[in-house]
């Protein structure tokens, strides 16, 4: 619905926004902490039952709205609530590990949004590019006295770096052919981890773990009796992480260099007769979206201490593919709730553990089908809150 | 030239084949700076295909395109824009899912800043040149349609046919080009739109000086209305070249749009 004209520029109800972040974070917490199976499942029905009334009493616009109204408020509350959520968390490895793993698959899917939601580029090589990030931690980490921090930009580099070997072969060719190069480029990651022996094959390797101004992340600590599990170094690193991708791939999106990807993505031909150089900016959304999913897979590495090629395979790519899906193309709110439900889920609801790329598989068929734009779809964009053309 | 006229574009012996299809045909043909150039042909006479070679979607076969004074045959897209030249689509190509002003920002694209500094942390910057263009694509809407100005945040679309013409037309235009190329702007609009849009069109050229049009049109009492010159192709050859009347007078025109009994019927 158009705002009447004559509205005054008064201050946007935080209502809804606030309302929804509460029963969302009350919703996930309740999941985290239900272990029974049927409880799930109940919950399940629960949230679906929710989601579809709300749709249906215009709810979910109405929070939408009011996030976009009080952007910074509602970005400031949301972290402090899920800050909250896993406070809430604070002696479970389990919890914590979990919520960090959602966190660095957000980090990996914004990357990968650079490329397919805003460029055009689909990139089924999203694990491998976690992957070199996660080697270079581990190849870079046991070598050399570099400083664990440093390691992330690093792998990112190195992401980048090694990805961009693809960026030839993608610029002669387009759409499925593309991904096709991306594809065969995940496939032969591994497959060269597993063969070549000086990376530990089959095997893996052990990665350090992370440490900062003389803190060791894998230290558990106490804080007056308060027993804190030491995933919640690395979930809180990953949460500053995030929100620092986050805003950086936001800025992008809102300004020239997203509207170019945005002019590259929907027509070549024209855009290339307005002066836009294609294989520039692919190469930059390319670039960028690697380093950024390097960056999550270095993290992820020094998280879990050990990797090996079957954690970077083809079908890790195709869940990252299907987050961004789901979550509506380019939308950054989308992908942060995509991520959350598809992480957690398959890891409490263990019937669906060994079926969950054929759950997958359906959803996003349902979801292209119903609702191409994704759960959330992308919003048109705003250059500035508040500010109109 | 002796006439004090100045060539702006001339194509020599430009020649597209495609296959065993010669799109064009030799091609000679002069446009001059300032002038209101009309191109007009039955289906598939090369019209198109001499846009899309000029401005470096496909290479020349053979020939060449000479622009201001330079070569200019085969150049990329790119080049062929940043030397001045701008054109729309036969087919209309603007980007529904983005907003009005988005889609004039792409015309505008080689004058944006993109340096990382304005757009991801100095933003105030990007605030500054977002003011600036903003309010030349409003000056520039205005031209067209003053209402259309009002809706710069909505998505293309939502807006109607005409609209959306309009707004291809303004994104060409708004990196003021010297040379503008519109490929059958009329196509799917009524003749009081059309009309009008091409009476805005004229008044636009009228104000910005020095600005050249070539226009690819099927409509005859268009081409009459606002051309000065205007060429006929047919099978990638040019027939005929002159005014209006002079080419409508022409009797191989005549056999071309309507076959051999011609005359009669335009009598």
């Amino acid at each position: 619905m158009r705002a009447p004209p004559e509205e005054p520029p008064a201050r946007k109800s935080v209502f809804f926004g606030v309302g929804g972040l509460l029963a969302a974070m009350l919703y996930l917490a309740l999941v985290l902490r239900v272990d029974s199976q049927s409880a799930i499942l109940g919950l399940l029905a629960i949230g679906a039952t929710g989601v579809f009334i709300a749709a249906r009493l215009d709810l979910i616009s109405a929070f939408r709205q009011s996030y976009r109204d009080n952007e910074r408020v509602m970005d400031v509350l949301s972290i402090v609530a899920v800050l909250i959520l896993a406070a809430g968390f604070h002696n479970s490895s389990f919890i914590l590990f979990l919520l960090t793993t959602v966190l660095i698959n957000i980090i990996a899917c914004l990357g990968l949004n650079l490329q397919f939601g805003y460029a055009g580029m689909l990139n089924f090589a999203g694990a491998a590019m976690l992957g070199v990030g996660g080697y270079t931690a581990a190849l870079l980490g046991q070598n050399a006295a570099i400083p664990p921090i440093l390691l992330l930009p690093l792998g990112g580099l190195f992401a980048a770096v090694i990805g961009s070997i693809l960026l030839p072969p993608m610029l002669r060719t387009q759409g499925h052919y593309s991904a096709v190069v991306t594809i065969a480029f995940n496939l032969l990651f591994t497959t060269f981890l597993e063969v070549y022996g000086g990376f530990g094959g089959t095997q893996g390797l052990p990665v350090q773990s992370m440490s900062l101004l003389g803190l060791d992340f894998n230290d558990d600590w106490k804080i007056n009796g308060f027993e804190v599990a030491f995933y919640a170094n690395y979930f809180v690193l990953g949460l500053m992480l995030t929100v620092i991708v986050a805003a950086v791939v936001r800025r992008m999106e809102r300004s020239w260099i997203g509207l170019s990807l945005d002019a590259v993505r929907l027509d070549e031909t024209s855009a290339r007769c307005f002066g836009v150089n294609i294989a520039l900016w692919k190469a930059v959304a390319f670039m960028s979206g690697n380093f950024i999913i390097g960056l999550a897979g270095t993290f992820y590495a020094l998280m879990l201490g050990y990797i090996a090629p079957t954690n970077f395979t083809f079908g890790d790519s195709l869940i990252l593919v299907t987050i961004i899906i789901l979550g509506g193309l380019g939308s950054i709110w989308g992908v942060i709730l995509t991520a959350a439900i598809v992480i957690i889920l398959p890891e409490k609801l263990q019937a669906i553990q060994e079926y969950r790329f054929l759950l997958y598989a359906i959803v996003v068929t349902f979801v292209l089908l119903f609702q191409p734009g994704g759960l959330l779809p992308r919003a048109p964009r705003i250059f500035f809150p508040g500010w109109r053309p | 030239m002796n006439t004090g006229v100045q060539i702006l574009l001339s194509s020599r012996q430009a020649t597209k084949r495609f296959g065993g299809v010669i799109a064009l045909d030799q091609l000679n043909l002069d446009i001059f700076r300032r002038e209101f150039f009309g191109v007009i042909g039955p289906n598939g006479s090369g019209k198109t295909t001499l846009f899309n070679t000029l401005t470096g979607i496909f290479p020349l076969t053979s020939g060449s395109f000479v622009y201001d004074g330079r070569d200019l045959t085969n150049s990329t897209p790119q080049q062929v824009c940043r030397a001045g030249i701008a054109r729309t689509f036969q087919r209309s190509r603007v980007c529904l899912g983005l907003s009005v002003f988005d889609n004039l920002m792409i015309g505008n694209h080689i004058f944006l800043d993109h340096g990382v500094w304005s757009n991801l942390i100095n933003r105030k910057l990007l605030y500054r040149q977002l003011e600036e263009m903003a309010e030349r694509a409003r000056t520039l809407l205005m031209t067209f349609d003053p209402k259309l100005a009002g809706r710069m945040g909505e998505l293309v679309g939502n807006q109607p046919m005409i609209d959306r013409r309009r707004i291809e037309i303004c994104r060409a235009l708004i990196s003021a080009p010297k040379l503008l190329l519109l490929d059958e702007p009329s196509a799917g609009m009524t003749q009081r739109e059309m009309h009008e849009l091409m009476d805005n069109l004229v008044e636009f050229k009228r104000r910005a000086g020095d600005l050249t049009i070539v226009l690819i049109e099927h409509e005859m009492k268009i081409i009459e209305r606002v051309t000065d010159r205007c060429a006929v192709l047919n099978f990638g050859r040019k027939i005929c070249e002159g005014s209006y009347a002079q080419v409508v007078a022409n009797l191989e025109v005549q056999e071309a749009y309507l076959g051999t009994n011609a005359k009669s019927v335009l009598a």
